[in-house]
Order: C-alpha cells, then sequence, then structure tokens
C-alpha cells in the first residue's frame, strides 16, 4: 500500500519540524511549508493526500490556503490545526470544506486518527466519483 | 466617558485573547517536543531500561503541567472573550463556571475550597457578561472575607420560575476562624456588589452573610 503523503502547513518551524518527525516515524510521506504560498507551490508539483494546515500564518492566511485548496485541488483532505481559532473560525472553515479542525496543543493520535479517516474518506469520495 | 471604558475593556480583552492563543502555539510544541523524546525512546533499542524509567517519568511531569498551562490558558482565553461584546446572550452554567474557575486560585490562598453546582440544563440569558463576572467576583470577595481562611464556598445555579438565580453559600465554617471582620469593610464591598447589580438590573440579596444570591433578568434593561 502506498504511504499516506500529507502536506504540513504552520510558519511555527519548532513544531512543524517535530510533528513531521513523528509521523514520518509512523511511515506516513511528510512534507512542510511554511507559508500559504509555499504550500500552493508544493501541491502543484506533489498532491498530498491531506493538509495539516495552520489558520493564522504570516503572508497568506490559511483561510484563503484552504479556500485554494478546495476550489482547485478538491480530493485533497484539509485539516485544519490552529492556536488561533474561535467557532467563528470553525465555523467557516468547515463550511469551505475542511475535514476536521483541531486546536493547538492537540493529542498526537487523535490528529493522526484524524489523518487516517481523512485519508479514507478521499478513497471513499473517488470510489463514489469513478463509480458516477 | 461610558464609551471610552468600553473601549478600554475590548482592547484589554483582545490583547489578552491574541497572547493566549499565542501561548498555545508553545504548548503545542512543548507537547511535540517531549512525544518526540517518548518516540525516541520506544524506537530505539539501545536505551538502558533504567534511563527509560527516568526518562517517561519526566515526560509525564513535562505532559502534566502542558495539559495544566494549556487548561490556565484556555480558561483565560474564555475570560478574556467576556468582553468581546456589551452585551451578549450567555449559558448562565458557563458564565458562573468562568468566574469560579478564574477564582480557584484566590481561593486557594485562603485554604478555601470552590464548588460549582450548575444547573441540570442551560440558562440561557442575555446579560452584560463582564458585570455579572464582576457581580460574582464581589459576592466570592464578600464571603471569603467573611470566611479568612479555611472553609468551603459552593456556586449553585437554579433557575425557579423562569427566574435565573446564582447563590454563593458559605458551606462549611473552618474550625477556627481567623481574622477580623470590620464591618465598615463588608458595608463597603456590599456597595460594590449593588451598584454592578444596578447595571444588570439583578438584585442581590444576603442571607446572615453565609449566602448571596443574585437573581438576574431574562434580559437586561438600560
Amino acid at each position: 500500500m502506498d504511504k499516506i503523503k500529507i502536506l504540513l502547513v504552520d510558519d511555527e518551524e519548532d513544531f512543524v519540524e517535530t510533528l513531521s518527525e513523528r509521523i514520518q516515524m509512523r511511515n506516513f510521506d511528510a512534507e512542510i511549508a511554511f507559508n500559504g504560498q509555499e504550500a500552493l507551490q508544493l501541491i502543484k508539483n506533489k498532491t498530498p493526500d491531506v493538509m495539516v494546515l495552520d489558520l493564522k500564518m504570516p503572508g497568506m492566511e490559511g483561510m484563503e490556503v484552504l479556500r485554494r485548496v478546495k476550489k482547485d485541488f478538491q480530493n485533497v483532505q484539509v485539516v485544519v490545526l490552529t492556536g488561533h481559532g474561535s467557532e467563528k473560525d470553525e465555523e467557516e472553515a468547515r463550511n469551505l470544506g475542511a475535514f476536521e479542525y483541531h486546536q493547538k496543543p492537540v493529542d498526537f493520535n487523535i490528529l493522526v486518527k484524524t489523518i487516517k479517516n481523512a485519508y479514507k474518506n478521499k478513497i471513499d469520495n473517488t470510489m463514489i466519483s469513478s463509480a458516477l | 466617558m461610558k464609551q471610552l471604558q468600553d473601549s478600554k475593556l475590548v482592547f484589554f480583552g483582545k490583547m489578552t485573547a491574541s497572547t493566549t492563543h499565542e501561548m498555545k502555539n508553545v504548548f503545542a510544541i512543548i507537547k511535540e517536543s517531549s512525544g518526540l523524546m517518548e518516540d525516541i525512546m520506544s524506537f530505539t533499542d539501545d536505551i538502558p531500561e533504567t534511563a527509560k524509567i527516568k526518562l517517561a517519568k519526566i515526560i509525564d511531569k513535562i505532559k502534566g503541567q502542558v495539559e495544566r498551562g494549556n487548561n490556565l490558558t484556555q480558561r483565560i482565553n474564555r475570560f478574556a472573550h467576556s468582553s468581546d461584546a456589551l452585551i451578549a446572550d450567555t449559558d448562565l452554567n458557563e458564565i458562573v463556571s468562568r468566574l469560579v474557575n478564574m477564582s480557584e486560585r484566590l481561593a486557594k490562598m485562603k485554604n478555601i475550597s470552590l464548588e460549582l453546582v450548575p444547573a441540570a440544563d442551560p440558562i440561557m440569558i442575555t446579560t452584560k457578561p463582564v458585570e455579572l463576572l464582576m457581580a460574582q467576583f464581589y459576592c466570592l470577595e464578600y464571603l471569603f472575607y467573611f470566611l479568612p481562611d479555611g472553609g468551603k464556598v459552593s456556586a449553585t445555579i437554579k433557575n425557579p420560575e423562569s427566574k435565573p438565580t446564582i447563590r454563593f453559600q458559605i458551606e462549611s465554617l473552618p474550625s477556627n476562624p481567623g481574622g477580623k471582620i470590620d464591618d465598615a469593610t463588608l458595608s463597603g464591598k456590599w456597595s460594590e456588589l449593588e451598584e454592578i447589580c444596578k447595571c444588570l438590573n439583578a438584585n442581590a440579596t444576603v442571607d446572615d452573610k453565609l449566602c448571596i444570591t443574585i437573581t438576574l433578568p431574562v434580559k437586561p434593561t438600560g
């Protein structure tokens, strides 16, 4: 089975690098982007199955990244992971198509479970699209 | 003048809430770093068992403190957001728990324990959140003053005949109450409470200095 491809997008370098290392130890394929523009560039060359996305970043905000990803790469499942979110942000992110919304600091096992569920959702969606 | 005061409150709330969001990032980094240490220990065979046990204990302490810090941060965040709107719809259970949680440290310093007894169902009211928090705080201050050291205070939320009430009650007196009760100070504290209750169109009553009940309107006037 192919490894699940994950793109981690967060400007907190210490956080995202540590998270990436832990994820790779679980045999996932993890890439990092430190801002929204970098994420959108990376996604064109290597489309991930799941994107773990922070909301508040310098430059392009996470919400805008989410909007663009769901417009151009509908199959990419986006998990929001933020320290800045409010209930209103959560509602907006879900309306834009985010698969799940977590507040930092999240339990790592919960995050891994969410990533697996998001991947399963992607596979299910692809199968439904093919059948139709 | 009132408008300036309100702006100041909103400013302080916004700045505090923003800082708590940043603190969450700090806790997330500490949590993932300790998690990585844990991973390295479990994925590496050549670490002596005694070292693994010691490290596991240290990691548990880090995790516990992250949890503690994160809970505190969430409390401060909820508290800071109280000033987002001058009048807001809120669940009485939630706003009382907000104040009780934030007062735990003050109570602990006086060796007093606080107990929250929420209503079984949410009680939605339209109120001035900051003023309501202040009113609750004045009740606790009053009772803490009366109960200088030791004992227990409960905060009970009820909604009899659609009249939302919060009752702060001294549940147990210390066996050896210390300190001196100064009637002038108590009277001053009571005046502060009455003043803030006016803003809320609420009514405060005290029963034998052991129990204060605030009765709130479902919607404020004025």
